[in-house]
């Protein structure tokens, strides 16, 4: 039971993640590898802000503000470029976090990580079961989706959807691509630091190698699979990626092994979907 | 100053392996236009299929470096045509193709991770005889390294710019269809790309698996190498390539010598974003071509 | 004869690599008239078309729009000004529905970075339901308004030709840059787009008109003036009766 609530609580973590990268990705229409770097600044901020004996919600809200200043210098610089440029750029700094996170060892621990994270209390009860847990990512999820659900069918969103579409006939007609960009760009990482927080909380103890380039590929390989673009193609996404190394163990395959498969699985389904269907299986954007 | 001069030639070493890895990349993205990612699942596999022809069939690692060179040529034949040429024939779009490109990447590095584990392996050697060339200690497998770099690196600089098929291949990365009208064989060309390329990934794959071993995780950081020379180096020129590579290894060495070995990546990552911000046409700009805005 | 001059080109050279494509170009784009820059292919006319909508920097020169310098401005800054653009191959919101795409045209500036871009629902907001209701009356003044509730990329060229006109209706752009608004149409509705822009100058909604055609005929019922291009300059402007009997430019537009 503990386990199945366990797998929730992943979900609930993954699904914020992926439905904020979604605004980046699925909306504004740009391929990104660093949103797990902003998943950890978010994780890595909240829990030094926590150390530095600043109360929790403002620590969270430090998180998010931290995210959303990086996100702006990060961001400012990667949109001089479109395409695989920019999917490079972000690349970059994507390993630049994660490097500096590694090695800066007097501000993060390195890789030693941070432990004995505390765990969160929300009007005197400390959140502490499986079940509180659960809880709680759903609650996040239940505040912060219908948010991004605000923003997809707000007049930004259908900015973001011509820009993506064709950004110079948007500007032609007075959009500002790079002003439009940067603010989805931003919010995405901005509410990325939330699950960040949440995942620090759980498993009270981070280390950078829990938000590696290779954990960028993996949220963004999430819509790419799923879908983009819209409502259903992160759940989607999210719940095939999460979910099926759990239903190949259950088939009997041992741990890594099953680890191992799932990534076979999906690479091999992302070139049969790129041929067939570069909208991901409930998607509304094809990568261009 | 002989830690200098030392780490330099370390540099140089390593610049000439990166040079093969920077030109095996550059060459099809400035011929076939694809980011070549799976570039880093051919370069595990490669690596492997040293590994096994070395240590489970006893092959000498001469052999088996020429063995896995050929098995890489027959692969990137194999890729091109079962892969980018029907992506190419169904012109889905360069994201498409970058992201399923990914995806081979992802399934090859796995695949690799089941079969024989994560954990690195390494090709058991004697320890290597050094030569000194002045304060410079140079082992006789870096010797060999730098050697087979040059000479790989270098024939195909010459060839780049006596072949006719080469200015074809140029061309072909301008303009495609104009090749077919020219009555050339794109096909052709295209499959000869892949072979060369991955033939270059095949014998930088054995050096440094004779050098390192493998895991099955290697592929992107060399991928990366690749990449981030050819982006720094100047991304249509061949010469930029190379440059590229040798900048970014002998900064490596530099920063393991003023710093330490920890930050080496942050240089690379660095350099690739203060030169797409400051010169993104490289540090060998090409003509632009007219452009539609 | 005076002309109230909305739109000047001054010297403006553009050099890709060893060629130069616009050389020293001078014109005017005269408000209340529609002006057409014609010439053989290679001449230049796309570019200058670009350089004036702030796609590209061009070497030297200057553009001027009612006395103000727009040399070099970003595109957007440029529409904000009130220079509207229709591309040579239309460029229509391909996932967005025919509607959509007139409206986001009409979405006016401050909905772009204020918080309430962010949180109005486009769907249901009373303001943007107004902007909806005359982006229906666009799309049935062009003649497509059937189609408003398909995906722009469904639509015919003719179709999405038409579209991206009443896009630029919408917004209202009193000075329109038109890259060949008849090419790879049909007879008719070559006819059609011809009659709407006419329309439009006529209404007196369009001040200044521009635009870049090989179609002679479209020339020919569009036009009050032409500037004629050859090799990168302005070999010969005049009004289109003039400009159009002209002997030298007979020969060497019609004998290309």
């Amino acid at each position: 039971m503990s386990y199945l609530l366990h797998l929730l609580i992943i979900l609930g973590i993954y699904s914020t993640l992926s439905y904020s990268l979604n605004l980046t990705l699925g909306f504004a229409g740009l391929l990104s590898f660093c949103h797990a770097a902003f998943y950890g600044l978010g994780a890595y901020a909240y829990v030094l802000l926590l150390q530095g004996s600043v109360p929790q919600p403002a620590a969270l809200a430090g998180a998010v503000t931290i995210n959303m200043l990086l996100a702006v210098l990060i961001g400012s610089v990667s949109l001089r470029f479109r395409g695989d440029l920019f999917l490079f750029v972000t690349l970059g700094f994507q390993m630049i976090v994660f490097v500096i996170l590694y090695n800066w060892v007097g501000l993060t621990n390195g890789p030693y990580g941070l432990a004995g994270i505390p765990r969160p209390v929300f009007f005197g009860v400390m959140i502490r079961t499986p079940l509180q847990f659960a809880i709680l990512a759903a609650a996040m999820n239940l505040i912060l989706l219908p948010l991004l659900f605000r923003l997809y069918r707000s007049p930004f969103g259908m900015l973001l959807k011509a820009l993506r579409d064709n950004e110079a006939a948007a500007e032609s007609l007075g959009i500002h691509g790079r002003s439009m960009f940067l603010q989805a760009f931003v919010i995405s990482a901005a509410v990325a630091a939330v699950p960040g927080a949440l995942y620090a909380s759980y498993v009270t103890y981070i280390d950078p190698t829990s938000f590696t380039l290779k954990e960028s590929i993996f949220l963004t390989a999430i819509l790419l699979l799923g879908g983009a673009g819209n409502r259903l193609g992160p759940l989607v996404g999210t719940l095939i990626m999460v979910l099926l190394p759990e239903a190949l163990r259950f088939l009997g395959l041992p741990d890594v092994i099953a680890h191992n498969m799932r990534e076979v699985i999906y690479g091999l389904l992302l070139v049969f979907l790129m041929y067939f269907r570069p909208k991901g299986i409930a998607g509304e954007f094809g990568v261009s | 100053m002989n830690l200098f001069l030392q780490l330099m030639a370390n540099g140089l070493v390593n610049g000439a392996l990166f040079a093969m890895l920077a030109v095996g990349f550059g060459l099809v993205w400035r011929t076939i236009r694809v980011f070549h990612v799976a570039y880093g699942g051919l370069f595990v596999a490669c690596a492997y299929i040293f590994h096994v022809l070395v240590t489970r069939y006893g092959f000498s690692p001469v052999t088996g470096g020429v063995l896995t060179t050929c098995i890489g040529g027959a692969a990137g034949a194999l890729m091109e045509v079962g892969f980018y040429r029907p992506f190419y024939r169904k012109e889905a779009s360069s994201g498409a193709v970058l992201v399923a490109s990914l995806g081979i990447f992802v399934a090859i590095e796995n695949l690799i991770a089941m079969g024989f584990g994560n954990q690195l392996q390494t090709v058991l050697r004697e320890l290597a005889p050094a030569f000194r060339i002045g304060p410079v200690a140079l082992t006789r497998l870096q010797t060999i390294e730098f050697a087979v770099g040059l000479t790989t690196v270098g024939a195909l600089w010459l060839l780049v710019r006596r072949l006719r098929a080469f200015k074809a291949l140029w061309a072909m990365g301008d303009e495609p269809e104009l090749i077919s009208t020219l009555g050339l064989p794109l096909f052709r060309l295209r499959t000869m790309v892949f072979v060369i390329s991955t033939m270059l990934v095949a014998v930088s794959a054995s050096l440094i698996t004779y050098d390192l071993g493998v895991d099955p995780h290697m592929g992107m950081s060399y991928l990366l190498v690749a990449a981030v020379a050819v982006l720094v180096g100047g991304r249509d020129s061949d010469t930029g390539w190379i440059g590229g590579a040798i900048v970014l290894a002998i900064l490596q060495s530099l920063v393991v010598w003023k710093f330490s070995a920890r930050w080496m990546d942050l240089v690379t990552f660095v350099l690739l974003v203060s030169m797409l911000v400051f010169r993104p046409q490289g540090l060998i700009a090409t003509q632009q071509r007219v452009e539609e805005a | 004869m005076t002309m109230n001059n909305a739109l000047l080109i001054k010297d403006v050279d553009k050099r890709f690599g060893d060629t130069w494509v616009l050389r020293g170009v001078r014109a005017a784009v005269p408000s209340g008239k529609i002006t057409a820059f014609v010439g053989p292919n290679g001449a230049g006319k796309t570019t200058l078309f670009h350089v004036i909508a702030g796609a590209i920097r061009p070497d030297k020169g200057q553009v001027q729009y009612k006395g103000a310098d727009i040399t070099g401005r970003p595109p957007h800054v440029i529409a904000l000004k009130g220079i509207g653009r229709q591309f040579q191959d239309v460029r229509v919101f391909k996932t967005l529905t025919a509607l959509d795409n007139v409206m986001i045209g009409m979405l006016p500036r401050c909905h772009q970075i204020s918080l309430r871009a962010w949180f109005r629902s486009f769907a249901t907001d009373r303001s943007i339901k107004k902007l909806r209701q005359e982006a229906e009356f666009w799309l049935d003044y062009v003649g497509i308004v059937d189609e408003q509730t398909r995906l722009a990329g469904e639509l015919s060229f003719g179709q999405q030709k038409l579209l991206s006109l009443a896009r630029l209706f919408a917004r209202g752009f009193p000075c329109l840059l038109l890259d060949e608004p008849t090419a790879g149409v049909a007879p008719t509705m070559a006819e059609r787009i011809v009659s709407l822009i006419r329309q439009r100058v006529d209404e007196g909604a369009l001040t200044v008109a521009a635009f870049v055609e090989h179609n002679m005929t479209a020339v020919e019922h569009l036009a009050d003036w032409i500037h004629f291009m050859h090799e990168g300059r302005v070999a010969f402007s005049g009004r289109s009766d003039h400009v159009l009997g002209n002997q030298a430019v007979r020969e060497l537009y019609m004998g290309i």
